[in-house]
């Protein structure tokens, strides 16, 4: 009889001194409610991860119907410019982490958005989409909840109402068409670029400190460089693209992304 | 030979119609099964059309086509409150606007001519390239198009936000509040009654009314059944399209690329999707872009058997067709003329 309670009694000791390791903290990501010894693994949100965007024409702040030069010598000036970023992912020692309110529709007018919660991290690199992610793009914009960027509730929303999706971005403005280049801005040029395979991936190395409240990254748009190549010319045809219209110059726009977007120092 | 085609066809969509009833019939019972509070819609189609297939999320009620029919007419819907959908769609020109190419707002012409909304339920796919395959999505379209109403269903949204009457309608059909997901909803269920299967051709074929086409519609109806003129290889009854993306040869090169700006494929250039041919005597001008004022016209075109385009249908030969034929297929393309239909008080606001 001793036996068998000197075995229980081991076994009991046994049981209770096995206390879990984990996250202990209710208020962490990975909060575990069967550990008992905290291992320093908790994952934290930051509260707000703010995107800074800085618009700019060239060197100079972007501004609206300001008469300025592309790299092929034309005189334009910009009377709109909206652009969807998507799939937010950040790179830190805990892997990588995408947003879970992945969208934002940037406007040179606007420099701040909140992205939402990213978990506290010391992170490494970060990449998000120029455009929409090809789920999100074949997606209904009236399902989308009024708070998207995407839904068809908002008023600034860019999508075509055709099975090709959202409108990528958009460039809308004036330009000077004369043989002459005299500099007097006088054809519209209207440039909407989207459809799955003009969405571009892109990625930035840099240094992200995510352990406080508030985190902030900041890019730069050159929305200027956008056209570099284009001949924006009195041809109707080179000068609008609503890209299923004219798939050509759509491409020729979408690979000036990678260099008109970069970190901001 | 031409006569054995045609009796053939009639069987065979005899046997359809009966087969359809059944589906239609539960389909109606599934959706009053699915909302104790709205009425159930009671859906009057042919029993020789296919069945309607209706999305889960909106299946018809009473409150849904009001709702729906209320936002066709809604000129609030445009920046200048000039423009509703019926501007482009009218019942008296069974769904279309008379115009070669629709207008906007300040007049802005549009991209094509605009398509009947005739039976624009069973069509897989909209407008003349196909672009969309679900009536809840086109209809957001043209609310934002530079080239339509030119404006956002937000600004909608504040104007009608003092109407008690549309949010007591938006509460009813879907238990929400005015948004864009009740609006793009609403006008698809009512274009889902936009019905039309009641022509004289109808009465004939269908149902067996010998007296109410003239000779030279029986003559003309001959012909367009033949297998060598091969019209009802696309325009197929009883909805008078396969739906299908065809080049008929209009022009050596389209300035409209049709077909190609979805799919970017080369071989699709100047394909559009085969119009219905119901009630086509009232949707003047004709072609994608407008650019024929008669039917005569268009029998001419495919009596010529088009300019040739490397993607030109097959179907599309000469045909060598006499005056009177080219007037006897006038004649029975005329009786296919829905008159109950355009003058349909469920379709009027």
């Amino acid at each position: 009889m001793m036996k068998y309670l000197s075995l229980i009694l081991l076994g009991l000791i046994g049981f209770t001194s096995c206390n879990k390791d984990g996250c202990i903290d209710p208020t962490a990501l990975n909060y575990d409610p069967n550990a008992e010894n905290d291992d320093g693994t908790c994952v934290y949100l930051a509260e707000n991860l703010n995107l800074s965007v800085y618009s700019k024409l060239g060197q100079a702040d972007f501004a609206y119907n300001t008469d300025v030069v592309t790299d092929g010598g034309r005189t334009i000036k910009f009377t709109r410019a909206q652009m969807y970023m998507s799939g937010f992912t950040f790179n830190g020692t805990g892997g990588g982490y995408q947003l879970l309110n992945p969208h934002a529709l940037i406007k040179p007018e606007v420099m701040e958005y909140n992205l939402g919660y990213l978990p506290q991290d010391m992170y490494t690199s970060f990449s998000f989409t120029a455009g929409v992610d090809s789920a999100s793009n074949h997606m209904d914009p009236a399902t989308f909840s009024a708070a998207s960027a995407l839904s068809s509730n908002n008023p600034d929303h860019m999508h075509w109402g055709w099975d090709p999706g959202y409108i990528f971005y958009v460039l809308e403005g004036l330009v000077d068409t004369s043989a002459a280049m005299n500099g007097l801005v006088d054809a519209p040029f209207i440039f909407h670029v989207g459809t799955d395979i003009h969405k571009v991936d892109l990625a930035f190395v840099s240094q992200i400190d995510a352990s406080s409240d508030s985190v902030n990254v900041s890019i730069n748009i050159d929305w200027l460089k956008l056209l570099d190549g284009t001949d924006i010319t009195a041809e109707v045809d080179s000068r609008s693209t609503h890209t299923m219209n004219n798939p050509p110059l759509a491409t020729l726009m979408v690979a000036n992304l990678d260099e008109a977007i970069s970190l901001h120092q | 030979m031409k006569q054995l085609a045609f009796i053939n066809n009639r069987r065979f969509f005899h046997r359809l119609g009966k087969s359809t009833t059944g589906c239609i019939a539960a389909a109606i019972l599934l959706s009053g099964c699915q909302n104790d509070v709205a009425q159930p819609y009671n859906q009057q189609i042919p029993a020789w059309f296919p069945e309607l297939e209706i999305p889960a999320d909106n299946q018809l009620t009473q409150e849904r086509i009001d709702l729906g029919k209320r936002l066709f007419y809604e000129p609030l819907l445009s920046l200048d409150s000039s423009v509703s959908c019926a501007t482009c769609h009218q019942i008296s020109k069974a769904f279309t606007d008379g115009l070669t190419i629709s207008e906007g707002v300040d007049g802005v012409l549009g991209l094509r001519n605009a398509p009947t909304l005739a039976n624009i339920g069973f069509s897989p796919t909209l407008f003349h390239d196909g672009g969309v395959d679900n009536l809840e999505l086109q209809s957001q379209q043209p609310i934002f198009s530079d080239m339509e109403m030119k404006f956002s269903i937000a600004g909608f949204l504040d104007r009608i936000e003092e109407d008690e009457s549309y949010v007591q309608m938006f509460m009813k059909a879907y238990e929400r509040a005015p948004d864009a997901f009740g609006i793009s909803r609403a006008i698809a269920a009512f274009e889902r009654t936009i019905i039309s299967g009641n022509s004289r051709f109808d009465q004939f074929y269908y149902e067996a009314d010998e007296n109410v086409l003239s000779e030279s519609e029986i003559r003309g109806m001959a012909l367009f059944f033949s297998t060598e003129n091969k019209c009802a290889d696309c325009h197929q009854p009883p909805l008078f399209t396969n739906f299908e993306f065809e080049n008929v040869g209009l022009y050596s090169a389209y300035p409209d690329s049709g077909r190609a700006r979805i799919t970017h494929l080369s071989s699709d250039n100047g394909k559009f999707k085969v119009p219905t041919l119901r009630n086509i005597e009232l949707t003047a001008p004709y072609m994608h872009d407008g650019s024929m004022s008669s039917l005569q016209e268009v029998v001419n075109h495919f009596n010529e058997g088009g300019v040739g385009h490397i993607n030109q249908s097959s179907d599309v030969q000469p045909l060598s067709l006499s005056e009177q034929e080219k007037q006897d297929l006038v004649a029975f393309l005329a009786s296919l003329t829905d008159e109950l239909f355009i003058s349909n008080s469920d379709l009027m606001y």
